[in-house]
C-alpha cells in the first residue's frame, strides 16, 4: 500500500506548498538520514525556500558558497529574480525527476509559490585522481588513464578530439543503477548502420544494475557465450581516442573506469597504443612477436603432448636422448605432467592478482622459481615440461588485452585434451574448431577474422606489420567506416621537397 | 534471399573452388600420370586445363541466366520444379560422393601416416565434427574458412623446392618418348582432379562481383592446375620413372627426403598440416549435399541435413569399411558422375537456355 | 531458445568427447614406454641364414651403457619384429633408423634389396638411413662398445656424412638406394666400411651390381671422381697426383701435388653411333693447389703444369671408366643420358644397360682453371 501510493507521488508534480512539497520529500526518501532538507529564506525575493539535498553526493563548498550564499545573502537582480552562482539550473515539476536529480547529486530548491522546482548542480561525489592505468601501462603514451565518472572520461576523450563530428548518445540502463551510458563515435566516419545497431542493443539492455563495463559488454555482444572477447575494454584515453579515429564506437560507462571499443576484429586485440609512438620496425616485430605468442600460448603444451605421447619420431637425435632420459624418470605420463603444471601456474598466477603488488610480484617470482627447482629434483616432472609451461606463461603475458588472454588460457586446455587424445591429428581438428570459431564470430556486424578473410590487404598495414605512419592514410577498410582517407597530409608535402 | 546476406568475395570464391579441386587430389596424381604415360605424363595436365577451362566458362555462362539463385533455382524458373528437384537429388548424390571419398581419403592418409592403430571411426567422428560446426554456418564462413586455409599453405610448394636438390631433370627427356598417344591416354586421370567446378551453381548467387565471376573461376582452376604442374615435376624429377608408379602417394613420400637438423621425419607435421586442406574438400561437399535436400524436403534447418550426412557416412562405413581399394571404386564412380554433372550437365543446361531466349527473342 | 540450443549442443559434444577418450587411442605410447631403434643390421651366417641385428638407445641415467643390442635369425624383417620386441623393454613403435648395416656376405647374392621392403612400407620409418656395406661380418660392428665414442649408430651416420662431404665416401640413403636400385639407367653405390683393431673406419664405396651384388670398391680418390662424374662434387674434396718428373728426394713423396676441388662439374654429350653409345665427357673444374711437396719456381709455367694435370685426371677418369666396364657397372648414370638423348636405342638395351655400357666408347676431356694455390708461394 504504501509503495504503491509512493508510486503514484512520484509521478505527481511539485506543489506550490512549501510545506506539503518537503511532506513529499520526507514521505519519498523514509530511512534515508543522508538526506537533508535546509530551509531559508531567499534574500532576493522575500520567499521561503528549501534546499533538498544528499549529504555527501553534493560538493558541499559549492553548496555554501554558490547557492546558499547568493540566496541568502545577496541583493538580487533587477527583474526580481534571484540569482545562484551554480552554472547548470534546470526547471523540473515531476517528483521521479527530482529524486532522481537528487540522488545523482544535484541539490533541489522548493521555492513556497511556485509550482517548479529547480534542479541545481552540485554534483560532488567521492572519487580518486587521475592515475596511470594499473592494466594497461605504456612507456610513450599519456599516463592517463580513465575514472569512475562519466563526463571525466569524456572530457578526456574530447581533449584528443576536439572536433564538432565527435557526437555522443546518452542513456540510462539499469532499473535501479540508471546508470549513464554515452555512445562516441565520429558522425562523418563511423557507419552509421553500426551506430543504430549498438544504439538499440544498448536501449535493449533490461537489468538491475549494470555496475562494471564488463557486464554491459555481455549484453550487446553478438555471442556472450564464446570464448573470445568482441569488445575492448580499455582504460586509456589515447586507445579509446584512436580507436574512435579509426572508425569505431566507444561506450563509456558512468561508475566504470573502463570504456568498451566495439565493433572490433581480431588483430585489433594485439594491437597497443605504443606501437604508433615507438619507430615502425620494432613495432612492427613486437606485432609478428604478439601473434607468434597467441599461437605458442595456445598450442605448445599441446604439441608437447602429442610429440611425446604420439610422434615422437620427429624429435631429432640429439634431444631424443636427453628428452628419453628426463621423461625416464617422471612417473606421469606427458599429459598429466602438463595438467599439473599448468594448473600450479594458473593458481599462482591468480594468487598474485589478490596479494599486494610487492609480495606479489616476489611470490610469484619466487614461487615459479622454487616449485620449478624442486618438483624437478623430486622426479616429479621433467624439466623439459617445466621449460614449455614457463614458455607459455610468458607467451600469455605478452598479449595486451586480458579478456583475449583469458580465452587463450582457457583455450589452452581444450587443445592439450585433443592432443591427449589423437595426438597431431587432434591438434588440427583443434585448430580447425578454433578457426571455425574465428571466423563465425562478428562484432556489431563486422567480420571478426577480418582482415584476413574477408581478405582486405589494405587494413594489412596495420595488423601483423606496422608501416611508417606515413602509408596508413587510409581507416581500416575492416570497420566499413564512411570516410575512409585519414586527413593526413604528411605525405603530400615532404614530397613537395624541402631541405 | 538469404544469398545476400552472405557475400561472398572473389578471392574466396576462388579459394573455394581450388579448394575443392586440388585438396585430395595431389596426393597420388604423380603416380597416376606416370602410371598412364610416363614421365610423358605431365603433358597430360595443360589438356585437361583447357578442356576444363572450357566446362568452367559454360557453368558459369549457365548460371548467368539467373544471377539471384542457385542452379535449382534456376532450374525451378525455366523448367518447373520437377527438374529443380530431381537436379537436387542428382547433385546431392554426386557430392555426397565427393564428400565421402575426400572424407575416406582423409582418414586413410590420417590413420596411416599419424594415427595407424585408431580406428576409422572414431577418426571419422572427429573429422566430421569440425567439419559440421564449420558448415552449418553458412557459404560465407565457408569461403572465409577456405580462404584462410589457402593463405596459410601458401608456402608448402616453396618446401618441395628443397627436393629439388637431388633432381635428376634427365628423367622428363625426351618428351613425348613414345609419341602422343599415351599422353591423350593420360587425360582421363586428369578428369578427376578438375572436378570442382560446379560449386559455381551454388555459390553464383553468393557471389559480389557476378561480372568477374569468369575469369575468377579460370584463375582457380589454372592455379590447381598449376599446383598439379608443379608437384608432377618435382615428383618426376626425384624418383626414377622406374619406381614412381610403386608410390601411392609420391607427393608425401617425397617428403621423406628431406632432412632439416630439427625434426626427424618431417612428413609427420606436413600430413598434419595437410589434414587442414584435405577438410576444403569435404566442408563445401558437406554443405551442399545439405544444401540440395533441405531443398527437396523444404523443412528443418542446414544443421539438420548435415546431422543427416553424417548418418550416412558413418553407416556407408559400417557397412564397407574403408580401404584403399575402396577409393580406386570411388574414384571410378566419381569419374562417371563428374563427367555427368560437370561436363555434359553444364552444356545441355546451356544449350536449353540459349535455344529458350531464342526462342522467346523471336516470338 | 536458442540459448537452450547452444548449451544442449555443448554438452552432447562435451559426453562425445568423454566417450572418445573412454573408447581409448591405441597409438598412445610414451617415448619413456618406447623403444626406438637406430640402427638396423643385416647378414647372413656361415649357413647363408639371414641374420639380424638390432640397436636401440637406453633412457635411463642408471645404465652406463648406451644402447640395447638385439639380433637374431628371422625369415624375414617384419617377421623378426617379434623378436625384437621381445628383447626389447618398452613397445617398438616406430624405427628411426640412423644407418643401415649389409653384411659382406649378404652383398655376395642378388635380390638383397627386397629384404629392405618393410622399411618403405611402413611408413613410420624413416628412410633416410644411411646404408653402409661392412667389410666382413656386421655382428662386431654392432656390438662394438667404445667409451670414448658415441653410441654406433650415432658414431656411424656422423662418419658417413662427413666422409661424404669430404669426398671419401658417398652417402646413400635407402630412399636413394631404391631409387639405384629400380632406376634402368644406373647400378647402386653405398659406402664401405670395415672394422679394423675396434675402430671403425671409412674404405670407401662399393659399387653393386644391377641386382644388388657386390662389384668391385672405389678408394677414396676414385669416389671424388665418380662424384666428380656425376656433378656432386662438393667445394673443398681434393685429389692428389705424383707429377712425373719430378725429383724424388729422400724417402718423402716429393712429387705429390694435391689440388682442392671448386666449382666443378662433367658435362655428358650422348650419341649413339654402329651400333654403339659413345660418350663424350668434358670435365670443367676450378681448382686450388692445396699441397705442392716440390719446388715450383714460379706460377708463369702455369700452362704447362695445367695442361700435366688435366692429363693426369683424364688418364684417371679413363682408368676408372675402365673399371665400371669391367664389373658390368654404371654408378655415374650413363643410362640415365642415354635414355634421355638416344632413347629407342636405349629402350633396346634398358634390361641390361650395364653390359651394354660395357662396349661403350668414352671420350674424356679436363679442363681445370688453377684459381689458386694459397698465401705462399
Amino acid at each position: 500500500m504504501v509503495e504503491q501510493n509512493r508510486e503514484l507521488e512520484r509521478e505527481k508534480k511539485v506543489g506550490a506548498n512549501l510545506e506539503a512539497s518537503v511532506e513529499i520529500v520526507r514521505r519519498l526518501f523514509t530511512d534515508t538520514p543522508d538526506l537533508f532538507v535546509r530551509r531559508l529564506t531567499i534574500k532576493q525575493t522575500g520567499e521561503k525556500a528549501a534546499l533538498v539535498f544528499l549529504q555527501d553526493m553534493t560538493d558541499r563548498a559549492s553548496l555554501n558558497r554558490d547557492i546558499l550564499g547568493p540566496l541568502q545573502l545577496e541583493a538580487g537582480s533587477a527583474d526580481g529574480e534571484w540569482v545562484t552562482n551554480v552554472a547548470v539550473v534546470r526547471r523540473e515539476s515531476v517528483w521521479s525527476v527530482l529524486q532522481e536529480a537528487i540522488f545523482e547529486g544535484d541539490t533541489v530548491l522548493l521555492v513556497d509559490g511556485r509550482s517548479d522546482a529547480f534542479v541545481l548542480d552540485t554534483k560532488g561525489w567521492p572519487q580518486r585522481a587521475i592515475e596511470d592505468p594499473q592494466q594497461e601501462p605504456s612507456l610513450k603514451g599519456a599516463h592517463q588513464g580513465f575514472v569512475e565518472t562519466a563526463s571525466q572520461n569524456i572530457a578526456m576523450i574530447r581533449r584528443y578530439i576536439p572536433h564538432g563530428q565527435l557526437k555522443m548518445r546518452k542513456f540510462k540502463v539499469g532499473e535501479r543503477g540508471n546508470t549513464n551510458v554515452c555512445l562516441l563515435y565520429l558522425q562523418d566516419v563511423a557507419n552509421p548502420d553500426i551506430v543504430d545497431k549498438l544504439d538499440k542493443r544498448i536501449r535493449e539492455v533490461e537489468v538491475d544494475i549494470i555496475i562494471n563495463t564488463g557486464e554491459l559488454s555481455e549484453f550487446i555482444e553478438d555471442s556472450p557465450f564464446a570464448l573470445f572477447p568482441q569488445t575492448i575494454s580499455t582504460e586509456r584515453p589515447d586507445t579509446a581516442a584512436s580507436q574512435i579515429l579509426q572508425g569505431r564506437c566507444v561506450i563509456v560507462v558512468d561508475r566504470s573506469p573502463s570504456v568498451l571499443v566495439a565493433p572490433v576484429n581480431f588483430m585489433a586485440f594485439f594491437q597497443t597504443v605504443d606501437d604508433y609512438s615507438t619507430r615502425w620496425s620494432i613495432a612492427t616485430f613486437l606485432r609478428l612477436l604478439r601473434m607468434f605468442a597467441f599461437f605458442a600460448a595456445i598450442f605448445l603444451p599441446g604439441f608437447y603432448i602429442a610429440v611425446l605421447s604420439f610422434h615422437f619420431e620427429i624429435i631429432p637425435m640429439k634431444l631424443l636422448l636427453t628428452l628419453g632420459e628426463s621423461r625416464g624418470q617422471v612417473p606421469f605420463p606427458p599429459f598429466v605432467e602438463a595438467l599439473l603444471m599448468e594448473i600450479t601456474l594458473e593458481m599462482l598466477r591468480e594468487a598474485g592478482v589478490r596479494l599486494p603488488s610487492p609480495i606479489g610480484q616476489t611470490v610469484g617470482i619466487v614461487g615459479g622459481i622454487v616449485i620449478g627447482q624442486a618438483v624437478v629434483q623430486a622426479g616429479l616432472i621433467s624439466n623439459i615440461m617445466v621449460i614449455v609451461v614457463a614458455f607459455t606463461a610468458i607467451a600469455s603475458f605478452i598479449m595486451p588485452n586480458a579478456d583475449m588472454t583469458a580465452a587463450v588460457r582457457l583455450m589452452r586446455f581444450f587443445i592439450m585434451i585433443m592432443a591427449l587424445l589423437f595426438g597431431f591429428a587432434g591438434l588440427i581438428v583443434g585448430f580447425m574448431i578454433l578457426i571455425g570459431r574465428l571466423i563465425g564470430m562478428n562484432s556489431v556486424g563486422t567480420a571478426y577474422s577480418s582482415p584476413f578473410t574477408p581478405l582486405r590487404p589494405s587494413d594489412w598495414k596495420d595488423t601483423l606489420v606496422r608501416v611508417p605512419l606515413r602509408l596508413m592514410n587510409m581507416r581500416p577498410v575492416s570497420n566499413r567506416t564512411k570516410q575512409l582517407r585519414r586527413q593526413s597530409k604528411i605525405s603530400d608535402s615532404r614530397k613537395r621537397g624541402s631541405t | 534471399m538469404s544469398a545476400a546476406k552472405q557475400p561472398v568475395s572473389t578471392t574466396q570464391f576462388i579459394s573455394v573452388i581450388t579448394g575443392l579441386q586440388a585438396s585430395v587430389v595431389f596426393l597420388a596424381l604423380p603416380s597416376n600420370l606416370a602410371s598412364a604415360a610416363g614421365t610423358d605424363g605431365w603433358l597430360a595436365i595443360p589438356i585437361g586445363w583447357m578442356v576444363s577451362t572450357v566446362a568452367a566458362v559454360v557453368i558459369v555462362r549457365v548460371m548467368s541466366y539467373y544471377p539471384q539463385g542457385t542452379i535449382l533455382d534456376l532450374l525451378q524458373h525455366f523448367a518447373g520444379g520437377w527438374a529443380s528437384r530431381l537436379a537436387a537429388l542428382m547433385l546431392a548424390f554426386y557430392y555426397f560422393i565427393f564428400a565421402y571419398d575426400g572424407l575416406i581419403i582423409t582418414l586413410l592418409v590420417t590413420k596411416e601416416w599419424l594415427l595407424p592403430n585408431t580406428s576409422v571411426f572414431i577418426l571419422a567422428v572427429l573429422f566430421l565434427a569440425p567439419g559440421i560446426m564449420i558448415a552449418q554456418k553458412g557459404l560465407q564462413v565457408i569461403s572465409r574458412y577456405a580462404l584462410i586455409i589457402v593463405i596459410m599453405s601458401i608456402w608448402i610448394p616453396f618446401v618441395y623446392l628443397f627436393t629439388l636438390h637431388d633432381a635428376v631433370w634427365l628423367n622428363l627427356l625426351p618428351m613425348l618418348k613414345e609419341g602422343w598417344g599415351p599422353v591423350f591416354s593420360a587425360v582421363r586421370v586428369m578428369l578427376y582432379p578438375a572436378l570442382g567446378l560446379t560449386a559455381v551453381f551454388f555459390i553464383y548467387p553468393h557471389l559480389t562481383n557476378k561480372a568477374a565471376a569468369a575469369s575468377a573461376i579460370v584463375i582457380a582452376n589454372s592455379l590447381s592446375h598449376g599446383l598439379y604442374l608443379f608437384i608432377t615435376f618435382v615428383c618426376f624429377v626425384y624418383f626414377s620413372p622406374n619406381e614412381i608408379d610403386q608410390f601411392m602417394t609420391p607427393v608425401i613420400y617425397i617428403m621423406k627426403s628431406l632432412e632439416f637438423n630439427f625434426i626427424e621425419r618431417v612428413e609427420v607435421p606436413f600430413i598434419a598440416f595437410y589434414l587442414l586442406i584435405f577438410s576444403l574438400d569435404s566442408i563445401p561437399s558437406m554443405y551442399f549435399v545439405s544444401f540440395c535436400l533441405k531443398r527437396m524436403i523444404n523443412k528443418g534447418s542446414i544443421g539438420v541435413y548435415l546431422g543427416v550426412f553424417c548418418a550416412a557416412v558413418l553407416t556407408v562405413m559400417l557397412v564397407r569399411s574403408p580401404s584403399v581399394g575402396h577409393i580406386d571404386d570411388l574414384n571410378f564412380i566419381m569419374a562417371l558422375t563428374g563427367i555427368l554433372v560437370e561436363y555434359i550437365l553444364p552444356v545441355c543446361l546451356l544449350l536449353f537456355l540459349v535455344i529458350r531466349n531464342k526462342g522467346k527473342k523471336a516470338s | 531458445m536458442k540459448v537452450h540450443k547452444i548449451i544442449r549442443l555443448r554438452s552432447w559434444a562435451v559426453i562425445g568427447m568423454i566417450g572418445l577418450l573412454l573408447a581409448g587411442c591405441g597409438d598412445r605410447v610414451n617415448l619413456e614406454d618406447a623403444s626406438l631403434p637406430l640402427a638396423l643390421g643385416l647378414d647372413l651366417d656361415e649357413n647363408d641364414k639371414f641374420h639380424f641385428f638390432i640397436s636401440a638407445p637406453i633412457f635411463s641415467k642408471d645404465i652406463k651403457k648406451k644402447t640395447r643390442e638385439v639380433s637374431g635369425k628371422a625369415e624375414s624383417l617384419r617377421q623378426s619384429r617379434a623378436k625384437q620386441d621381445s628383447q626389447l623393454p618398452g613397445a617398438v613403435q616406430g624405427r628411426n633408423y640412423q644407418v643401415i648395416l649389409v653384411g659382406e656376405r649378404m652383398l655376395r647374392h642378388n635380390g638383397w634389396f627386397r629384404t629392405l621392403d618393410v622399411i618403405f612400407r611402413d611408413t613410420r620409418n624413416t628412410v633416410s638411413d644411411r646404408v653402409i656395406m661392412v667389410d666382413g661380418a656386421v655382428a662386431p660392428v654392432i656390438y662394438l662398445e667404445a667409451p670414448d665414442q658415441p653410441s654406433v649408430p650415432v658414431f656411424l651416420r656422423g662418419l658417413v656424412d662427413s666422409s661424404a662431404a669430404r669426398g671419401e665416401s658417398v652417402k646413400t640413403t635407402a630412399l636413394d638406394l631404391h631409387r639405384q636400385f629400380y632406376e634402368q639407367g644406373m647400378t647402386p653405390f653405398i659406402s664401405q666400411i670395415g672394422l679394423e683393431k675396434g675402430k671403425i673406419t671409412m674404405k670407401g664405396t662399393a659399387l653393386l651390381g644391377k641386382g644388388g651384388k657386390y662389384a668391385t670398391s672405389l678408394g677414396f680418390q676414385e669416389t671424388v671422381l665418380l662424384l666428380l662424374l656425376r656433378g656432386e662434387v662438393e667445394e673443398g674434396m681434393s685429389l692428389s697426383y705424383k707429377l712425373p718428373g719430378m725429383e724424388v728426394t729422400g724417402p718423402f713423396a716429393t712429387d705429390v701435388l694435391s689440388i682442392s676441388l671448386g666449382k666443378s662439374g662433367a658435362k655428358i654429350k650422348t650419341a649413339w653411333r654402329e651400333g654403339e653409345f659413345h660418350f663424350q665427357i668434358s670435365v670443367k673444374a676450378k681448382v686450388s693447389i692445396s699441397e705442392e711437396l716440390f719446388r715450383h719456381d714460379n706460377w708463369s709455367n702455369d700452362l704447362k703444369l695445367t695442361g700435366t694435370i688435366e692429363e693426369l685426371v683424364q688418364r684417371d677418369i679413363e682408368k676408372l671408366l675402365a673399371k665400371f666396364q669391367q664389373h658390368r657397372v654404371d654408378p655415374v648414370g650413363f643410362g640415365i643420358h642415354a635414355r634421355a638423348f638416344a632413347y629407342p636405342h636405349f629402350k633396346q638395351v634398358q634390361e641390361h644397360w650395364a653390359e651394354e655400357l660395357a662396349r661403350a666408347t668414352f671420350d674424356v676431356s679436363v679442363k681445370l682453371q688453377i684459381e689458386s694455390s694459397g698465401p705462399i708461394k
